[in-house]
């Protein structure tokens, strides 16, 4: 019993710490990259998108809730003002879309859960099949509740590209990191 | 075996993991064996002393034609694998030699060799 507390409490911990990282590159992406929103929502580069790929595959679960409720801490705007079934589930959909693609891949031999023997070509797979994905069930659920002004035709593609160069542009800047981090040369693959 | 890793032990395994091929991403600047053959022939002479120049190093007839090996050549100093000199007192030769960059390369295939060397040994 003590150890499923002890569980509860570090997954909750990680959970806040992915909601506020996510939150703060959601800030973050909307004061460098707003020239390039294409409408409410949709960006063609989203950092966060990124962020989404680091804290899910990273954390697992925990990871996958805190984008949740980073999402509905940025959507209490619409909470307060009727629209809790939107942001519930945009939050939904924000946060354990990447999960799901990870279970796919995982049932089809594609991805281990625990990421063991994870290499690049696996990591970029995840990263694409997650931008499609996301982009998909996003622009479905906002048809499906009839958004308003919502074309779901026209912000797909928007989402798919932004989603996929905002989840390259932090998997690039996170091996920069490491790289500082960490000098030496990398592997003879990137040569 | 122990399987059920708390939740912080189990991030940071996954975040080994994912470092490890964050790492691996390609960048892109990939040599191919024909640009490594090329580079290893430089360095050697280079490190023998007698650094070779670019007209040597387009006449190895062995590893392609002159029109191939200066487009080769000019992909490895676009790549920061190679770099020109000249010497004092001749201007008109100019002189092949390897980077801080390519160096690193050699030292870490270097490394990699006394670690599978030790790895036998042990």
């Amino acid at each position: 019993m003590r150890l499923s507390l002890r569980h509860a409490a570090e997954a909750t911990i990680l959970s806040l710490i992915s909601a506020a990282l996510f939150v703060g590159f959601f800030r973050l992406n909307n004061l460098i990259f707003s020239a390039l929103e294409h409408s409410q929502g949709v960006n063609w580069i989203f950092l966060p998108a990124g962020f989404r790929v680091l804290l899910v595959l990273g954390m697992g679960l925990p990871g996958c809730v805190g984008i949740f409720l980073g999402n509905l801490y940025l959507d209490q705007e619409h909470l307060r003002h009727g629209h809790a079934t939107l942001s519930l589930l945009t939050g939904v959909v924000s946060g354990f879309t990447p999960w799901v693609v990870m279970r796919v891949m995982n049932h089809w031999r594609m991805l281990s859960m625990e990421l063991k023997n994870l290499n690049h070509q696996q990591l970029l797979n995840f990263t694409l099949y997650y931008a499609a994905a996301n982009a998909i069930v996003h622009q479905m659920l906002w048809a499906l509740l009839k958004v308003h002004d919502h074309q779901m035709w026209v912000e797909l593609w928007p989402m798919f590209v932004g989603d996929l160069l905002g989840a390259l542009l932090m998997l690039y800047a996170f091996k920069g990191l490491l790289h500082m981090i960490k000098p030496g040369f990398p592997s003879s693959s990137s040569l | 075996m122990e399987t059920n890793k708390s939740p912080f032990a189990s991030a940071y395994l996954r975040f080994l993991q994912l470092a490890r091929a964050v790492q691996a991403l390609p960048e892109g600047e990939e040599m191919d064996a024909n640009e490594l053959a090329l580079l290893e022939a430089v360095v050697l002479r280079w490190h023998e002393d007698k650094p070779m120049t670019v007209r040597e190093a387009i006449g190895l007839e062995r590893l392609g034609s002159p029109a191939t090996l200066h487009k080769r050549i000019t992909r490895l100093r676009e790549k920061d694998m190679l770099a020109t000199l000249n010497l004092e007192g001749d201007r008109r030769a100019k002189y092949l030699t390897p980077t801080k960059r390519s160096l690193a390369y050699f030292d870490h295939l270097g490394q990699s060799l006394t670690q599978v060397h030790q790895a036998t040994l042990a």
